[in-house]
């Protein structure tokens, strides 16, 4: 599993690669926690190349969801592969993160 | 010697008694012979001489069964007392006769005579019968049949030489006796060569041997000049007198002689012997620390150096533990802690050319261009791991001040010692892992106890046919279900708790407690999940979550309402139709919005149950399923299967699921827990 964090004018892209599992998840945790550190409020987590995410996973990122709702900042995923986006669908983070199809819009997204 | 005589008086008796016989009778006949005519009752020859052949014979048996309850091969007290019995007697007798020969012509008393010779019988005989067998003792140590039974031979001739106190009467031709003398030779000659016994002395003890015997030797030596330099009689009369003994005085004359000389050949090979020995301690030593309950890896470490130290005649030396990436050593001797560690870099860059060999030795390390004139102490050293197959724990390094100062027999020996400490220590924390592998176990049969208390068991409902599957993946499983009845509703919840082992196991028990506070309100759907979850989000560690299908039916009208927060799907298999629906309402799960969920998060499924309809509600664990191509099971099939059992009781159609799952997944495991419920209504 592999974490890619790139910096753009207004916000910052986070590429989640391959699969995130119990251990990988803390991982991901630190990465997160360190950008909301650095003051990086807007985060575009892309999961172009996420394969599986496992509910460890997936409580990790929730749980950051909600830390950067707490602290005015705002959170957007794309390019979730079907399998993934079922499982989102399923437990209803739908209702709670932003999600779009395609990265392009992030542009939009955070312009706004 | 009191304690000896105490214990053994009922064995010297019998010879003691004879010989107080033999003594009466001789100065009774000197009596008789001086006053002739005037004694009454003249005793025959013959008498005297079978007391003392009896004498000579209970003397015998007596050593025989003394020596042999006394001596070990090692102990120098029995010679002790023959050494000071018999020796001091054959001493004074000697030192009598010489004296009496310078002042005395004759004897002034017949008394005297009698007293003096037969002292000498007495002591002489005592005496060398029990060195006989002393060395008896020495020569069986590590015996074999051939040499037991040389023994007995010569036992045997021994005692044939004490029927020759009757050859006055017997009248033996010369040139058999030659015979029976040479026989007795060889025999003799055969045993004495075995000095076995010379080898398992150290030093000090070969030394104190060469002592005693050599003092026996000139007691032995004393006999022959001194004891017997006149008797009236004459030369016949002397050889006959001492012929009975002269068997055993001339085994134990030349015994003595050659131990003396074996000893001595002997003594530089007591440091081999002095060498195995304190190798032998160093084992058990090693040994000893093992076996205790609790040690320390520093005493394992002193008693390698301080051993092999010892053994080696090492110079210096030190203990190298492995460490990841610096080096440090313990237990460093004969050289200052600095100029060990830049020894061991050295040493450390010569491991590199040993590839994979566990030890070695440099004779000579002028030789190796790695040595400096620094080190000019350092002639030759010996390193070696200390590692079993799995694990290095570290390295022994001995030194010496002189070149090719290693043997390759003490090689083996520093070897076995590593390995001995190094499987030690390896055991050690195996066994430190089973014991907190054992707490883990215990842990979880705890855990595990708890939750099958907690889990319901199948329950019957008037009206359905009701059967649940419940399979954890390991010892405690995360799926939860509950059924819950009261007068109008039956209420049933099926849930996944996040986490696995006893984390779930309490996470569950927490949700049983809040669940049997809710059913009995009877609450609307959507006010139930509610409060549920602002009840879960206090207790749920942060990265948590429950999913839940609550499904709420109405017993009378058999009306249905289903709410689903974030878990899979329910099956609806419709009789009347024959179909599969399934049902996926909008909702989230339990735990993922830690506050107040408002209504928008969900949405309620209403339906009606007729006859024979089922309803399947299960976990993520059965969808989830892999094949051997990596395929996950997925509602569509699963949907198949409720269809085509849908006409079995819901037990069958639970196991016909089951079946087709294992058949799907081929014997692939399931990493996940599975549970099936099924509802039919009848």
């Amino acid at each position: 599993m592999q974490v890619q964090v790139y910096d753009f004018n207004n916000y910052t892209s986070v590429y989640l690669i391959g699969e995130i599992d119990a251990s990988s998840s803390v991982n991901v945790q630190m990465t997160l926690q360190d950008l909301l550190n650095q003051g990086k409020k807007n985060i575009h987590i892309n999961c172009e190349n996420l394969e599986y995410i496992s509910s460890a996973g997936l409580g990790a990122l929730m749980s950051f969801v909600e830390e950067i709702n707490n602290s005015n900042g705002q959170m957007i995923f794309s390019d979730l592969k079907p399998k993934v986006f079922n499982v989102f669908q399923l437990l209803g983070l739908d209702q709670i993160m932003n999600i779009v199809n395609n990265h392009k819009d992030v542009v939009t997204f955070f312009e706004n | 010697m009191r304690k000896f005589l105490r214990n053994y008086f009922f064995q010297l008796l019998p010879s003691f008694t004879s010989w107080l016989i033999l003594f009466s009778i001789e100065l009774y006949q000197n009596v008789y012979d001086l006053n002739r005519g005037n004694i009454l009752f003249p005793i025959p020859n013959y008498i005297h001489d079978f007391f003392y052949f009896l004498f000579l014979f209970f003397i015998y048996q007596a050593g025989k069964y003394i020596v042999k309850k006394e001596a070990k091969p090692k102990s120098l007290e029995i010679i002790w007392l023959i050494v000071g019995f018999g020796g001091t007697g054959i001493i004074i007798n000697a030192l009598s006769n010489w004296i009496r020969n310078i002042y005395m012509s004759n004897y002034s008393s017949i008394f005297w005579y009698n007293l003096d010779k037969n002292i000498g019988i007495l002591s002489n005989s005592y005496f060398f019968i029990s060195l006989l067998f002393v060395f008896r003792q020495l020569i069986l140590f590590r015996s074999n049949q051939f040499k037991q039974n040389s023994w007995f031979y010569l036992d045997f001739l021994v005692c044939i030489s004490f029927f020759l106190v009757f050859n006055k009467y017997l009248s033996i031709p010369n040139y058999l006796l030659a015979v029976y003398f040479l026989v007795c030779l060889a025999f003799i000659l055969y045993l004495t060569i075995h000095t076995e016994w010379v080898a398992y002395l150290t030093f000090k003890e070969k030394l104190l041997g060469i002592f005693f015997m050599f003092v026996i030797f000139i007691i032995e030596l004393s006999y022959l000049f001194f004891v017997n330099v006149k008797y009236t009689a004459g030369y016949i009369f002397y050889i006959e007198e001492h012929l009975p003994l002269s068997i055993v005085y001339l085994f134990t004359l030349i015994y003595t002689f050659f131990c003396i000389l074996v000893l001595a050949f002997n003594l530089p090979t007591s440091s081999l012997y002095e060498l195995r020995k304190l190798e032998r301690e160093a084992i058990s030593e090693i040994n000893r620390v093992f076996l205790k309950s609790k040690f320390d890896y520093y005493e394992v470490y002193q008693l390698l150096i301080h051993h092999g130290i010892l053994c080696a005649k090492a110079d210096f030396g030190w203990i190298k533990i492995s460490q990841k990436n610096e080096i440090k050593l313990i237990e460093i001797k004969g050289l200052e802690e600095k100029k060990a560690y830049e020894l061991h870099k050295i040493i450390e860059k010569y491991w590199y050319y040993q590839k994979n060999k566990k030890s070695f030795f440099v004779g000579d390390s002028k030789r190796l261009s790695l040595l400096k004139e620094n080190f000019s102490e350092f002639e030759s050293f010996f390193a070696t791991k200390i590692s079993t197959q799995d694990k290095e724990y570290g390295e022994l390094v001995l030194g010496w001040k002189y070149k090719n100062a290693f043997e390759i027999e003490l090689h083996s020996f520093l070897s076995i010692i590593c390995e001995q400490s190094a499987i030690a220590i390896e055991n050690k924390e195996l066994f430190k892992k089973s014991i907190s592998l054992e707490r883990y176990q215990e842990q979880l049969k705890i855990a595990k106890d708890f939750q099958e208390k907690v889990l319901p068991k199948v329950t019957h409902i008037e009206g359905f046919d009701l059967h649940s599957i419940n399979q954890e993946a390991d010892e405690i499983g995360g799926d939860y279900l509950e059924i819950y009845q009261d007068e109008k509703h039956i209420h049933i919840l099926i849930a996944d708790v996040a986490g696995k082992g006893t984390t779930a196991a309490f996470y569950m028990a927490e949700l049983k407690g809040m669940l049997q506070v809710l059913f009995p309100l009877n609450l609307e759907p959507f006010d139930f999940i509610q409060k549920l979850n602002m009840a879960v989000s206090k207790c749920l560690a942060n990265n948590l979550f429950i999913t839940v299908n609550y499904l709420k039916i109405e017993k009378k009208l058999k009306k249905c309402q289903f709410i689903r927060a974030g878990h899979t799907p329910i099956l609806h298999y419709i009789a009347k139709e024959n179909k599969v629906l399934q049902y996926q309402p909008k909702g989230i799960g339990l735990g993922i919005i830690r506050k107040l969920i408002s209504e928008k998060n969900f949405e309620i499924l209403e339906f009606h149950l007729k006859p024979n309809d089922v309803i399947l509600l299960f976990t993520d664990g059965i969808i989830e399923a892999r094949n051997e191509k990596n395929e996950e099971l997925g509602t569509d099939i699963l949907k198949d299967w409720l269809k085509n059992f849908s006409s079995l009781s819901a037990t069958e159609l639970n196991y016909s699921i089951l079946e087709q799952m294992m058949a799907f997944t081929n014997e692939n495991k399931i990493d996940d827990d599975y549970t099936l419920l099924t509802l039919k209504v009848e």
